[in-house]
């Protein structure tokens, strides 16, 4: 009986039914929909222990104490710590994507040395034998960049470069070093430091004080506590400048003015409180009321900015009427302000009694260095790098034999960019500790790329802005992801080497050492009592028992500090120079140029977090190019229509942009976002919009000699 | 409306946005993104094609300089007591059914035929267009409490409904009862990170929670109200202007 | 038509015949074929024996308990197992062996042991231990505590789930018995 056809097809369909009677067809769809949901390319998620470490952010110029959530003991996402004064819970969008960083594409994975125009990986034995020789050689003449103001590192780079023959140490200018400059000039002593916690009602002229000023988060806090939800708010928030920005869209009142301009501002409002019988004790005040009455009055004031005398009136009568009033000066773009509108608006706190008072400005102490030979603080912020530069450039001052740069990205973050990078270039040997690729690194010799904060140990010590003394830990949460080392370990390394004595072998001895000095200036470990309360009154609990651990646990040492003041004075004589109306742009197509940061598109250093592009709006970057904001008017005098793409010229760069409308600018001003236009790190920052700081040009301040560049003109095309 | 009803439940989440307080800084974004392990985009500034379950909306009064005023305005999932999202969906991957009233979205039986996105009125749906890619070594970083979702599948605010699941955990582990947490014991990402105190979060229905006196406040509102879509998210503005522009009225009108 | 008649050559019962040797055929390749061919045999990374560890007086909490947040932990990590196995034994006995292994592929290298979890559930699920405490562990998972060595894990080919691994109705079933919500979020996330 062998098969014929009816035979094969009985055979076939007598399968077909048994198939359907076994698990084949049903097991098989069912295994094939999975298969479709689990393509090998999608990551899986990872498995394990949760628990949470706490440490300090360094990559975001806030300072907020993190909580650090890990799989594993791998470090999965950071959130405040909400024991930690600067942040209470809460975090900015910066330091958010801060362990997403770590592996960012544009990190540097090894040491790196430039032969040929390229870039080789070598050896960490290799690159600190290569640092030893060339510092040696270009002892007497050793210059250094940092862009960390608030680290004990410094005091190791400081120490170090001073024992080869400092050719100049620089932080990267910001509102820091305006502070500095200006309560230096005003013979003043101590940080200025901001009680807003305690302030009923806050000037703030051009300080960005809610996004990219100082402690922003912590300020935040303060605001929000003082303004419940849905009620009408305990305190008066007033800004002041040339652009309704982040800190400007939640204040009570924003009123309008030039960037240029805030001194003559305060100086107006000045004219006000001194006409209704403010007196101050404080020197130089007889020839401060005859300069501010004589030439601040509010015509004057009027025909400089604009601001009907009605309006400074009533902001003088709120100071005046307030019980903690406070006045913040600082740049609405985090740097370039002069130090003349600083000291206008410290004035306005002399002449309200404002100093070293709850709500008001406290003059804080410095913390004792630790590392024998180091600059202080002060000493740092009394640079002026932008003017350095300049003078290396136009061969008015000798370029260093060698330059280190830390933390800082020069080539990309200061104004005039054409000639800091001219300054640069003629720097013979540069050596860069940067984490990632940035537009300075790719200019520089050899490259001893620092391991991110998450991955070493490090420090802040009481940031700008901050309203109290503060110290905080960092401390490494993972090993390093790539052949990267603490710079502070390779600095004291290589000093070894070379035979200059430092007095430590690693960081974290340096650490512990400022601990121990930190222990012995009193203060308190915040957990239930925070500074600010302190401050206004409460009881100091009692000093820590082990700070060292209290460290580690992630609280943070705060001392409520106040620097006795002997000759803070107001200087009529530097602030009749300083503070004049800014000139108004003739040409036609001219307009004066403002910029305002933001936390979400990173720092020079840090680039945009890859994580944080999504957050740009279209309103700021559109496709590669960046949105100019200026108002109907405004446009109109220009030529502009809405939506055109045009390019803006100044001080030697040449930027494109596309004007967006927006109604919250002042008239003759357009603003442009910093952050953007990146040349280096990776295909998330690279290569979208302009970098607007090329396009602003220094200025030197008339009486004190600083540079500025707060209010640019443009020309637009 | 089309047969679908109102749903109550006897925990109700709900979010309380203060428009006045919102500064526009994006954390909350941030903070969504790295939560539910959203990727990273290179060119997240085409806004039809980006990913980004929480949005920060800028808002203008309509006048012009100096009478300009301007508002931020953060927009989650409104989680709606009616959700139009739920009555399209041919799949039944999205559905209101489990008390808390956080409407769910389910990627693995979502087929992407987008018409929720279509039908939500506040574009709080993304569709998945591309593979999500993570640079190399970051996938190390992954939250293990979200699911990574392929191409092709929708997805949306979930209230970060796995907090709540871990809320529960700690409340059993501790012998406490997991249908009566503490207020703050649950708090999605956003809330929790926002410096500004922005967003409040808490059930609804509970009395001994913020947000349920918060939204008997005269300035409280919803978003496009007279569609009926009860959403559970309130906004809260002392503007006037701010909440004309909640219903999308048209100005002066 | 006698040419038709012809040319069927084996007639009704060919057909019959073959027909059930088609679905008889089919029934055993579907039952007995198909399972062999998709699931593949794999056994432990490390013989791991629970009666020799619970003779030696070790509680099934002490490696398999709830944290103080309320997550599983899970299978102990190899720093648990260090506690006791820290040294190699030296030992020439099949047990000795296994434990020189552990101890030289993992607890000296520190690299977690690769456990085939017979239980895995997909990314997108979300399991409460926590919830479940009053469940003996043998209700889902197999009853471990009383062999010498773990029973062979088997990993299906097209989809990479282990075939002990539960399927949604499984999960739906008990929890509409006991009266708990069946909503999507409960379980998935």
């Amino acid at each position: 009986m062998g098969l014929d056809r009816r035979a094969f097809l009985g055979l076939v369909a007598g399968g077909a039914i048994g198939t359907l009677c076994t698990p084949i067809p049903w097991k098989l769809v069912d295994d094939a929909a999975i298969w479709t949901q689990n393509w090998s390319w999608l990551p899986k998620l990872p498995k394990g222990q949760i628990d949470y470490v706490t440490t300090t952010s360094k990559l975001c110029p806030a300072g907020e104490g993190l909580r650090v959530m890990r799989v594993a003991g791998q470090p999965v996402t950071a959130s405040g710590n909400p024991d930690h004064p600067l942040s209470q819970g809460g975090v900015s969008a910066l330091a958010r994507s801060e362990v997403y960083m770590l592996y960012s594409p544009a990190r540097i994975k090894s040491p790196m040395k430039k032969s040929g125009g390229r870039f080789e990986p070598i050896t960490w034995e290799q690159a600190t034998a290569e640092l030893a020789e060339r510092l040696g050689t270009a002892k007497g003449s050793v210059a250094c960049v940092s862009g960390d103001a608030t680290g004990t590192v410094n005091e190791v780079l400081s120490a170090f470069v001073g024992q080869l023959g400092s050719a100049g140490y620089f932080l990267m200018p910001s509102d820091a070093t305006t502070a500095a400059r200006g309560v230096k000039l005003m013979g003043g002593a101590g940080q200025a430091g901001y009680d807003f916690e305690n302030a009923a009602t806050v000037l703030v002229l051009g300080a960005d004080i809610f996004e990219t000023w100082g402690t922003s988060t912590r300020n935040r806090k303060a605001f929000a506590a003082s303004r419940p939800v849905g009620q009408a708010p305990k305190t008066t928030y007033i800004y002041v400048g040339p652009l309704r920005n982040n800190t400007a869209a939640v204040c009570d009142q924003w009123i309008p003015a030039g960037s240029a301009d805030l001194g003559v501002v305060a100086l107006g409002i000045a004219w006000h409180l001194i006409k209704a019988g403010a007196t101050s004790p404080a020197p130089g005040f007889e020839a401060f009321k005859a300069m501010v009455t004589g030439s601040f009055g509010p015509e004057d004031v009027r025909l400089a900015t604009g601001i009907a005398p009605d309006t400074l009136a009533a902001v003088a009568k709120t100071l005046a009427g307030s019980k903690a009033p406070l006045v913040v000066t600082g740049s609405p773009f985090g740097q370039g302000l002069g130090a003349g509108p600083f000291i206008a608006g410290m004035a306005l706190n002399l002449l309200l009694g404002r100093i070293n008072r709850p709500g008001g400005v406290y003059a804080l102490p410095e913390l004792a260095a630790a590392v024998p030979g180091a600059l202080g603080r002060a000493a740092m912020l009394d640079g002026d790098l932008p003017g350095f530069f300049s003078g290396v450039a136009a061969g008015k001052t000798p370029a260093p034999k060698a330059l280190l740069v830390y933390d800082a990205n020069p080539a990309y973050g200061l104004p005039e960019t054409a000639a800091m990078t001219k300054a640069l270039e003629m720097i013979p040997f540069k050596v860069s500790f940067a984490s990632f690729w940035d537009e300075t690194a790719a200019m520089c010799d050899l490259i001893l790329p620092n391991s991110l904060p998450l991955e070493r140990y490090d420090d802040l010590a009481t940031p700008y802005g901050a309203g109290f003394c503060l110290y905080s830990l960092v401390k490494p949460l993972q090993k390093p992801v790539h052949d990267t080392r603490t710079t502070a370990d390779v600095i004291l390394a290589v000093a070894k080497k070379m035979r200059l004595a430092l007095g430590y072998d690693t960081f974290e001895q340096v650490l512990r050492a400022k601990v121990a000095t930190l222990a012995k200036a009193g203060g308190f470990v915040a957990k239930d009592v925070m500074p600010w309360q302190v401050a206004a009154g409460s009881p100091a609990p009692a000093p820590a028992g082990d700070l060292w651990k209290e460290l580690q646990a992630g609280y943070a040492w705060t001392m409520v500090g106040q620097v006795m003041q002997t000759g803070l004075g107001f200087v009529p004589g530097v602030l009749a120079k300083a503070v004049r109306p800014a000139a108004t742009p003739t040409e036609a197509r001219a307009a004066l140029l403002v910029a305002y940061a933001q936390l979400r598109t990173g720092t020079a250093v840090t680039g945009v977090p890859c994580q944080d592009l999504t957050t740009v709006p279209e309103t700021e970057l559109d496709g590669r190019t960046t949105c100019l904001r200026v108002n109907a008017a405004t446009a109109k005098k220009l030529g502009l229509r809405d939506g055109a793409t045009v390019t803006l010229t100044g001080a030697g760069g040449r930027c494109q942009a596309k004007v967006c409308f927006f109604e919250s600018v002042i008239n003759g001003v357009v603003a442009v976002p910093l952050g953007f236009g990146h040349t280096a790190f990776d295909h998330f920052s690279r290569g979208k919009g302009a970098n607007s700081l090329s396009l602003m040009p220094l200025a030197e301040e008339p009486g004190t000699g600083l540079s500025t560049w707060i209010a640019s003109e443009v020309t637009i095309a | 409306m089309s047969g679908q009803h109102f749903k109550e439940f006897p925990i109700t989440w709900g979010m309380v946005i203060d428009v006045d307080k919102c500064t526009g800084c994006g954390a909350c974004m941030a903070s969504c993104q790295t939560e539910n392990n959203i990727n990273p985009q290179p060119d997240a500034s085409n806004k039809l094609r980006e990913t980004a379950w929480m949005v920060v909306f800028e808002l203008g009064n309509g006048k012009a300089f100096p009478d300009h005023d301007v508002a931020y305005l953060p927009r989650p999932c409104q989680q709606c007591g009616n959700p139009p999202c739920v009555s399209v969906c041919p799949v039944v991957a999205t559905d209101k059914n489990e008390d808390g009233g956080i409407v769910s979205q389910i990627y693995p039986r979502c087929i992407g035929c987008r018409y929720c996105v279509a039908a939500c009125p506040y574009h709080a749906r993304d569709f998945g267009w591309f593979d999500p890619v993570w640079p190399e070594g970051m996938e190390k970083t992954l939250s293990p409490m979200t699911s990574v979702r392929p191409r092709g599948v929708v997805e949306k605010c979930s209230f970060c409904h796995h907090r709540w699941e871990l809320a529960k955990e700690a409340a059993r582990a501790q012998g406490k009862n997991p249908d009566d947490l503490e207020e703050g014991a649950y708090v999605p990402a956003c809330v929790q990170n926002c410096p500004s105190g922005a967003l409040t979060f808490g059930d609804l229905k509970n009395p001994k929670h913020k947000v349920h006196e918060l939204i008997k406040s005269p300035y409280a509102y919803r978003l496009l109200e007279r569609l009926g879509t009860k959403p559970q998210v309130y906004y809260i503005s002392r503007r006037e202007w701010v909440r004309r522009l909640g219903d999308n009225h048209l100005l002066g009108a | 038509m006698e040419e038709r008649k012809s040319h069927a050559a084996g007639g009704v019962g060919s057909f019959v015949l073959w027909t059930l040797i088609g679905f008889v055929g089919a029934l055993v390749v579907g039952w007995v074929v198909f399972p062999k061919l998709l699931y593949s045999r794999r056994e432990q990374p490390i013989r791991f024996s629970h009666t020799v560890h619970a003779a030696q007086g070790l509680d099934c909490v002490q490696c398999h308990h709830l944290g103080p947040d309320g997550r599983f932990a899970g299978l102990p990590t190899t720093e648990s197992c260090a506690e006791c196995h820290g040294e190699e034994t030296g030992e020439d006995s099949p047990a000795g062996r296994e434990i020189d292994r552990l101890v030289k592929d993992y607890v000296k290298t520190g690299a977690q042991i690769p456990w085939l979890i017979y239980q895995f559930q997909p990314d997108n699920v979300f399991f409460s231990h926590a919830a479940h405490k009053g469940f003996p562990c043998s209700q889902c998972h197999p009853d471990v505590a009383a062999m010498d060595s773990p029973p062979p894990y088997f990993e299906n080919r097209l989809t990479g789930y282990s075939k002990d691994t539960m399927k949604m109705w499984q999960c739906e079933r008990c929890h509409a018995a006991m009266g708990e919500s069946n909503a999507c979020y409960v379980c998935h996330k």
